[in-house]
């Protein structure tokens, strides 16, 4: 037989496969089903061991204790590298169904659980935002991606609801605040991977982007030629409109998260004094815990951050701390409602700070263009004592707000406003 | 009920991770033995479903592989009995599709992956599957066993005959 010409046959019949889009609208349409049928709850027990025969087929019984062993040495390395996996990864499924799961099933209370969910949107965020920039956005991996996010947010949603219902609107409002920060980044992480100029932030007033080519091409992983990662231009189909659409959905969810927490924030403020005070006590001290946990991370000498990256997450992080004065100055004024408003936002600037030096760390996305997205208000330049109108819709002013502040920041803000922490206590 | 839905939750992630494995052989294996990529993607789909409901009526699976593929299996013998003009494997039953030399040789300068499939079509019916659950599936003698319901050695005789059945037939179109 003419040995090669089968080997390039059987090679060649071997590449007939799905398409990444049909793998995805199949998938999809798989999980829909089993969504729909799920399993009756007498059966379940049973059919775990089912599954578990399945793996218990795969080897040999004489065989079991060696492979045992090796299972648990392997379950923890797999499991470990899975948490760096990403969509259309074989260990993703690890990542999302055992990892995952797991962190979820170990939180206890509803609104634990909600932060672990919290965690988890943003994860899924952060895995986009890692395959836009490889340019491997593809249809299947798009479609898992959205498939995760909005089962993410579904059930961070669920959970504020029920936090409403049984009356704790202190930690609905927390919650909701904390979904709100981690949109509020990703969203403006990813307009920047769109290409595309948007203005938003919740006042919708100085935010702005500014990226050009030049910019996206930075924000590319440091070394790769970029010759070998063409960037396709917005709207024209490929990554750029997948990452646009993914931009939209965040920016929906962001509206609906926004319109909750401020709902949640009005009905706290209808409590009565005693539980009013309570939830401004805690708000402030998890919050406390948060910027003093932040303030060491970005100001410890081993961390690695770009210097730019830096001074954005600075800024914010000296914004929580003065919104953190400034409620406890009315919480002292016993208007604990503005106090609790005022820690909120402490609580979802100091969150950022955090997300934007994370996001840096992992060192899979160079956020330089990060700096000329701002994602202050106008209430945040007031408190910086700085005049809004310096920030003009243009690249170089938005720099030079950004240059200003590590002077401001070493020289004064974080000192006095740390010291100020430390010497007054609410409780 | 929350334990129960966490659990359905574990299993159906379990169910999808088992789609993930599968699904591209399982299409292959579809697009070889009908022909058509929708077929191939109906056959697909219907497999994973029609399991998930035997395992919600309680049914029970002790090799999910095995069971997977025989459920496909005897799937694409339904696609046989509705489509039978449409079928490869009956249209080579019957008199078999004469790609002629010219043809066959044109079929080889612009062989991709499915012409490759058409090419592997033409071997005798009873080698066709062997060969390609062996080479293509890579599938092992033990497995093909399993899901043919017949013994190793038989196989590994198949697959020796089937092997030198190719040869002829290839090197005649040398």
């Amino acid at each position: 037989m003419n040995d090669e010409r089968f080997n390039i046959l059987i090679s060649e019949a071997r590449k007939v496969t799905l398409t990444e889009k049909e793998k995805g609208v199949l998938f999809q349409q798989l999980n829909d089903y089993l969504d729909y049928a799920p399993l009756p709850s007498f059966a379940l027990p049973n059919v775990r061991g089912r599954f578990s025969r399945f793996l218990n087929s795969m080897f040999s019984k004489r065989l079991f204790p060696a492979i045992a062993t090796l299972l648990i040495i392997l379950a923890g390395s797999t499991s470990v590298a899975a948490e760096n996996s990403l969509p259309g990864d074989l260990l993703y499924g690890v990542k999302v169904g055992v990892n995952e799961r797991l962190s979820s099933t170990l939180s206890i209370g509803i609104k634990s659980k909600a932060q672990n969910k919290v965690a988890m949107v943003s994860t899924r965020l952060e895995e986009a935002e890692k395959l836009a920039v490889r340019e491997k956005l593809t249809p299947r991996a798009q479609a898992q991606l959205e498939t995760n996010f909005d089962k993410n947010i579904n059930e961070v949603t669920k959970s504020i609801a029920t936090l409403v219902t049984k009356g704790d609107f202190a930690s609905a409002a927390e919650i909701s605040s904390e979904l709100e920060s981690s949109l509020n980044s990703h969203y403006a992480v990813l307009v920047q991977l769109s290409g595309e100029n948007v203005v938003t932030n919740e006042n919708q007033a100085i935010t702005m982007t500014m990226i050009s080519n030049e910019d996206l091409a930075r924000s590319l992983p440091k070394g790769a030629p970029s010759d070998e990662m063409p960037i396709k231009t917005a709207g024209t189909g490929g990554v750029k409109s997948e990452v646009t659409k993914l931009a939209d959905s965040v920016k929906r969810n962001l509206a609906e998260t926004t319109a909750m927490r401020k709902e949640s924030q009005i009905k706290l403020s209808s409590e009565d004094f005693e539980k009013l005070k309570l939830s401004a006590e805690t708000l402030f001290k998890s919050t406390e815990n948060s910027i003093i946990a932040i303030d060491k991370y970005l100001n410890n000498g081993t961390t690695d951050l770009d210097e730019y990256i830096k001074i954005s997450a600075l800024i914010r992080l000296d914004l929580a701390k003065k919104y953190m004065a400034l409620g406890k100055l009315n919480f002292e004024g016993r208007d604990f409602n503005e106090a609790f408003r005022l820690f909120t936002k402490a609580s979802r600037l100091a969150k950022q700070a955090k997300l934007i030096a994370d996001l840096e760390s992992n060192g899979e996305i160079n956020k330089d263009g990060l700096l000329k997205i701002e994602i202050l208000g106008p209430e945040d330049f007031s408190l910086l004592n700085l005049n809004p109108d310096m920030v003009m819709n243009s690249e170089t002013d938005s720099q030079a707000l950004l240059k200003i502040e590590p002077q401001k920041i070493e020289n004064t803000s974080t000192s006095s406003v740390n010291a100020e922490l430390e010497t007054k206590s609410l409780i | 009920m929350r334990r129960a839905e966490s659990e359905n939750n574990a299993l159906k992630d379990e169910f999808l991770s088992v789609y993930e494995m599968y699904s591209d052989s399982l299409f292959r294996r579809g697009f070889f033995k009908l022909s058509s990529r929708d077929l191939a993607k109906d056959v697909l789909q219907d497999t994973f479903m029609k399991t998930w409901q035997y395992i919600k009526k309680g049914g029970t699976i002790n090799d999910m592989k095995s069971f997977i593929y025989r459920t496909h299996n005897n799937l694409i013998i339904d696609e046989y009995r509705k489509k039978k003009p449409e079928s490869l494997d009956l249209l080579h039953d019957d008199k078999g599709i004469d790609f002629g030399e010219n043809n066959l040789e044109a079929l080889y300068n612009k062989i991709d992956g499915e012409k490759a499939l058409l090419l592997l079509n033409k071997l005798p019916t009873e080698y066709r599957d062997v060969i390609f659950m062996k080479y293509v599936e890579e599938l092992t003698i033990q497995e093909i066993a399993s899901l043919t319901n017949e013994s190793p050695n038989n196989i590994s005789v198949r697959l020796h005959r089937g092997l030198e059945k190719a040869r002829k037939l290839y090197n005649d179109h040398e």
